[in-house]
This record gives structure tokens, C-alpha cells and sequence, in this order.
């Protein structure tokens, strides 16, 4: 579950999920609500991520830019993702959706690395990002 | 989060001693007047800025300009200066959109020749100068000749036809910065290759406006301005192609971060020592993207004069739209700085703030003797300033001034509180014509989403910062 919360400049979201694999996959949504403002369901087109990194907040960031720049240059909209996160902090994604001819409403510049933290509390995971605009 | 405690040093300065929090290494400044120091009191950009103060090398204080507001990392309208030989350089003190900046030009039009074919002229720079998100560009380039731009900035725009050696000689650094490929990505100059020449989203706009108040004759006068001038104003940066080169610098830092384990005070604060293999990367390539961004804004004038000629061609008046000044508000430059009463060469950041270099310095080239043009474009709707720099802003802030109104209001809350219909409407009773790509994204623009620009204005000059010239009014605005 994603949800937007203010911040001055740029958006940011809140995610809550039961398990890491999910908090991944719905900040891939949130991402791309925040950009077009509306849900999607077409899944045409697909796209293998293949990604590594120190820890999972910034394999998590590395994620959603590798879908930000998915977008900018293929106009791909993320609507379902498979995704599988191993230990060493690897993760390999099936992102499906389909190429919008639309350009979004809010052009999302980058995922930050601003304050990120995700947080493990009674089950739950949890994180915010900011995203500059 | 605790409470900030704060120390009044004039009118419109305050000072968060060092001893507020642990591993501030220097005192945080920042600008205000009793308006505005609630607004910036009621975001987070004051705890950011607390966290710039804690980067190693940082010298004298850590900055805010009067239009700071919550950004990531450093706060926007934040500046900081590092020690050349053992201080940092920090992608977060840049922001994503490497040398977003604006150009200001001036042409030989009087606001009522042009008012009654204003809708025109707009629409025929829309028609020419792409805008909003993704794959747009005024100019094709292949890969190779990307490359070149990247080296040569805005030389590539003289020898391509999109510039004159005048426009060059009033463009910050005449437009080009020492650059290197080597930590430029494939997929940056992928980025790069399809956005040559277009304008992109959010707060970027073309904006014609007139002059409608001169506060120093003398200075005008040496511009060649008088009241009520048509000028025009354009504000971008690098595109995909910045961001890209920011997100893949950040990426390797994180891994630089991790094998010499910094402490960081937020992740994306991550840095590397300027003289380091990492810093000099980034600060090369930073300065590739630099070149992109001005041959963006000179292509983008290129095709806003042809429309103005194209415009009045049927009346058989030559139009002439002579560029002011080009300034970036995003970056991170070598510069010799007075500190203690010695120069020490520094590493000084910007982000969302404007150099205003005072009288003397011979880099200004065409305003060496008055100082260097200060443009401070206002929210939507609003007004816009042309300064100049001055001594004072070489002795306080690293001869830096603010870069806008900044925001009070989230997207969000804006959004919400401002329909597109009235924002028009409020636009249409002030004669400002307005043409956008995207309606939420205009909404979320809307002035009063920002603070109040004469405010803002007002205490960079009061406390000698920068002297107020003129005054603009919008009379069309272009929002991607």
C-alpha cells in the first residue's frame, strides 16, 4: 500500500507492505501514480531488471530509477511486476505495463536517497520517498 | 526533531550556532524577514541545512538563501563552500537537474506593439520549442555530435549557427566549463541525444514579459533597459541527460561510501573528496552536463527569435532579442573566495541559488564594472527581478544570491487548493496569456503556492546582497 505525503518542492510517498518483495512493487506503483495521477491495467510489454547493491535502500532507489529512466525513454508504464529479491542484496524483476503515447502529467526527475530508511516494525515493512520533480 | 535555536544578527540574518548540534562543523546562516522565517521555521529545510553544516571541509557557515524551502539532501536555496585541497564535493549540493538556470533577453519591442498579437508569438514558440516530459527536441543530434556538446557547450551553439559570439560573451563562463566523458554513462548521452532543445516540466517555463519598473536608472540605462521593454525569459536545465549523470555519480558514491564508511547525516548527502578518483569524476562529468544545459537554453532562443521575426515579418520590423545574461542556479564551482582575509580557492555549491559576483572581478566580462546580472524570476503570474551583484555578496556568501520566490505550499496541498480554470481566469484579469502543457502540473505553479517574490527581493537588497534594477511583469508564460 502506497500513500502521497506533502513535501514543499518535490513528492514523496509512504509504502507499508507485509514482506520486502511487496514494498519493492508498490513503490514501482506509487512511482508511477505520482506520475500519472491513474491506475493502469494493460500489460502488452515487459522488461527484465537485473540489479545489485550495498543495502536494500539503495537497491530500492536503484530500482525505481532503472523504471524512471524505462519510462523517459521508452514511455513504458509499470502496471504488474514480478519480483525476486535474494540475499546479498540482489534483485531480479519481471516489469510488465506497455508504452504509453502519452507523456505523464508529472515528470519525475529522480528517486533520492533522501533520508531513506526502511523500517521493520510488528511484520511490517515500511519506507518514505522523496522524489525530485 | 528538536526545536532550532537561533541567534538574530541583523535585520534579516540569523545564525544556528555550532554548539546546537553535535558534528556541526561550522555555524549555519540563513536570511529572513518576520514574513518569512515562519514559513521556513514549518518545513524541514532548516534540519537540512544543520546537515550540510556536518560535511567534512565545509568553511565559515552553511547557507541559506531568503527563498529557502525542504529539498533533499541540501536544502534549496542552500550554498556551501569546501576546502579546494581537503574538503568534498556532493552531487546532493547540485540536485539532479544539473545547471537548471535562466536566461534573460531583451528586445527592441515596446509592451504595446506586441500586446495585441501576443497569443500569436506564444503560440509560435510553443509550436518550436518542445515542452513537458520524455522525447522532444528542437534539434536532432546523433551520439557523436552529443559528444561535442558536452565538450564544447555553448561554442557548439556558435558553430552550429544557434548563437552569436555576443550571446556567448553573456552567458555564465561564456558557456562553456572544462568537462570530460569519462564519467558520462551510454545511457546520459542516450538521454541527452533526443532532448536537445526542449524546455521539460515542472517549474520550467518561457515567460515574455515587459518592463514595468526601473529601480536604478544608471544601471538600466548601462543595460539598456527602460520601462516598459519586452523582454523574455527562459528557465531549464539539462534534462534526462543531468539527471542521469547525477543518479549514476550518486550510485558509485554510495559504493565509495560504503568501502571508506562515512558517516553521513542523510544518504543523500553522500560525497567523495573533491580530490579524489570519484570527486573528479563526478565533477567533470557534472560539468558536461553544464554544457548541455546551456546549449539547451541557447538552441531554445534560437527558435523563440525566429518566432518573434516570423511574427513581425508582415509588418517589416526587424526584432532583435539581445541576451541580458545566462546564469545556473544548480551547480558546484571552483572559485577563489576572501576567507579570514586570505584567498583560498573553494569548492562552492549552489543549489537553487544564483552567483552574484560584485564590481571588479574581470570574469564578468561585459559587467565587470557594474557587477554581474542577478536574475530572480517569481512564481507564476507574479513579478520577476533583474539585480546585480555586489561587494557585500563576495564578503557574505560567497558572492551568492537567492534563485526564485520559494515554495510555502507542497504540490499537493497546491494541487488541491488551486483548480486550473481560476488559476486561468486570475491569469486572464491580469492580461497574462497562459499556454500548458499540463493543467495539474500549471496548478501546481500557482503563486500562491510560493512566497511573495517582493518579499524575497527585498531582503537580499536591504541586506546589500544584490541591488535591485528592474522589475518584470509576464504578459505571456510557456509551462511544460
Amino acid at each position: 500500500m502506497f500513500e502521497e505525503i506533502n513535501h514543499t518542492a518535490d513528492l514523496a510517498i509512504k509504502i507499508v507492505s507485509d514482506n520486502i518483495n511487496d514494498l519493492f512493487k508498490e513503490a514501482g506503483y506509487g512511482l508511477f501514480f505520482l506520475m500519472y495521477r491513474k491506475k493502469f491495467k494493460k500489460k502488452i510489454d515487459r522488461h527484465i531488471v537485473n540489479l545489485s547493491s550495498n543495502n536494500y535502500e539503495t537497491l530500492l532507489i536503484d530500482f525505481l530509477n532503472e523504471l524512471i529512466y524505462l519510462n523517459d525513454s521508452k514511455d513504458f508504464v509499470l502496471t504488474d511486476c514480478d519480483i525476486k529479491l535474494e540475499n546479498s542484496y540482489k534483485l531480479k524483476a519481471v516489469a510488465k505495463g506497455f508504452n504509453n503515447g502519452n507523456p505523464p502529467l508529472n515528470s519525475i526527475k529522480a528517486a533520492t536517497y533522501h533520508n531513506l530508511k526502511i523500517k521493520k516494525d510488528n511484520l511490517k515493512y515500511s519506507t518514505v520517498i522523496t522524489f525530485d520533480i | 526533531m528538536k526545536k532550532i535555536k537561533y541567534n538574530k544578527i541583523s535585520d534579516y540574518k540569523y545564525e544556528i550556532p555550532k554548539s546546537f548540534d553535535k558534528g556541526m562543523n561550522v555555524p549555519a546562516v540563513f536570511y529572513a524577514s518576520k514574513e518569512t522565517l515562519n514559513i521556513i521555521l514549518n518545513d524541514n529545510s532548516l534540519n537540512q541545512l544543520i546537515n550540510v553544516s556536518k560535511l567534512p571541509g565545509i568553511v565559515k557557515y552553511a547557507l541559506a538563501m531568503p527563498d529557502v524551502h525542504q529539498g533533499y539532501g541540501f536544502p534549496i536555496g542552500g550554498v556551501a563552500a569546501f576546502d579546494y585541497d581537503d574538503g568534498i564535493i556532493s552531487p546532493g549540493g547540485v540536485g539532479y537537474d544539473i545547471n537548471c538556470g535562466v536566461r534573460l533577453l531583451k528586445s527592441n519591442l515596446k509592451r504595446e506593439e506586441i500586446s495585441s498579437i501576443i497569443k500569436n508569438i506564444t503560440m509560435s514558440i510553443y509550436s518550436l520549442c518542445p515542452c513537458g516530459t520524455g522525447r522532444g527536441s528542437a534539434v536532432n543530434v546523433s551520439e557523436n555530435e552529443l559528444k561535442k556538446i558536452l565538450k564544447k557547450g555553448a561554442k557548439w551553439a556558435l558553430n552550429n549557427g544557434y548563437a552569436s559570439q555576443g550571446d556567448l560573451t553573456c552567458i555564465e563562463d561564456n558557456g562553456t566549463l572544462n568537462s570530460s566523458l569519462g564519467g558520462v554513462s551510454k545511457r546520459a548521452i542516450e538521454r541527452g541525444s533526443y532532448q536537445v532543445g526542449s524546455l521539460g516540466s515542472g517549474n520550467h517555463f518561457i515567460e515574455i514579459d515587459y518592463i514595468e519598473k526601473v529601480f536604478n536608472q544608471e544601471k538600466a540605462d548601462k543595460f539598456g533597459i527602460q520601462e516598459n521593454d519586452v523582454m523574455v525569459q527562459v528557465h531549464c536545465g539539462s534534462r534526462g541527460l543531468g539527471h542521469q549523470i547525477c543518479k549514476d555519480h550518486l550510485q558509485k558514491l554510495h559504493d565509495y561510501s560504503y568501502k571508506h564508511n562515512l558517516n553521513l547525516p542523510d544518504s543523500q548527502l553522500v560525497y567523495a573528496l573533491f580530490n579524489s578518483e570519484e570527486g573528479n569524476s563526478y565533477y567533470h562529468a557534472m560539468n558536461a552536463a553544464a554544457n548541455f544545459a546551456f546549449v539547451n537554453r541557447q538552441v531554445l532562443t534560437h527558435f523563440i527569435r525566429i518566432a518573434f521575426e516570423k511574427n513581425f515579418e508582415k509588418m517589416k520590423k526587424p526584432v532583435f532579442l539581445n541576451l541580458i545574461y545566462d546564469i545556473t542556479h544548480n551547480i558546484a564551482k571552483v572559485e577563489n573566495h576572501v576567507v579570514n582575509g586570505k584567498t583560498k580557492k573553494l569548492i562552492v555549491h549552489r543549489k537553487g541559488a544564483t552567483r552574484a559576483f560584485g564590481p571588479g572581478n574581470d570574469i564578468l566580462g561585459p559587467y565587470e564594472k557594474i557587477g554581474q546580472p542577478v536574475l530572480v524570476p517569481g512564481s507564476m503570474g507574479t513579478y520577476s527581478y533583474l539585480l546585480t551583484g555586489t561587494k557585500k555578496a563576495m564578503d557574505e556568501t560567497f558572492g551568492s544570491s537567492c534563485h526564485g520566490a520559494g515554495r510555502t505550499m507542497s504540490r499537493r496541498q497546491a494541487r488541491k487548493s488551486f483548480d486550473f480554470n481560476s488559476l486561468l481566469s486570475n491569469l486572464k484579469r491580469k492580461n497574462i496569456f497562459i499556454q500548458a502543457k499540463s493543467k495539474k502540473g500549471a496548478s501546481e505553479e500557482a503563486p500562491g503556492a510560493y512566497k511573495n517574490v517582493n518579499s524575497v527581493v527585498d531582503i537580499i537588497a536591504e541586506e546589500g546582497i544584490a541591488e535591485k534594477i528592474v522589475r518584470l511583469k509576464p504578459m505571456a508564460v510557456i509551462k511544460g
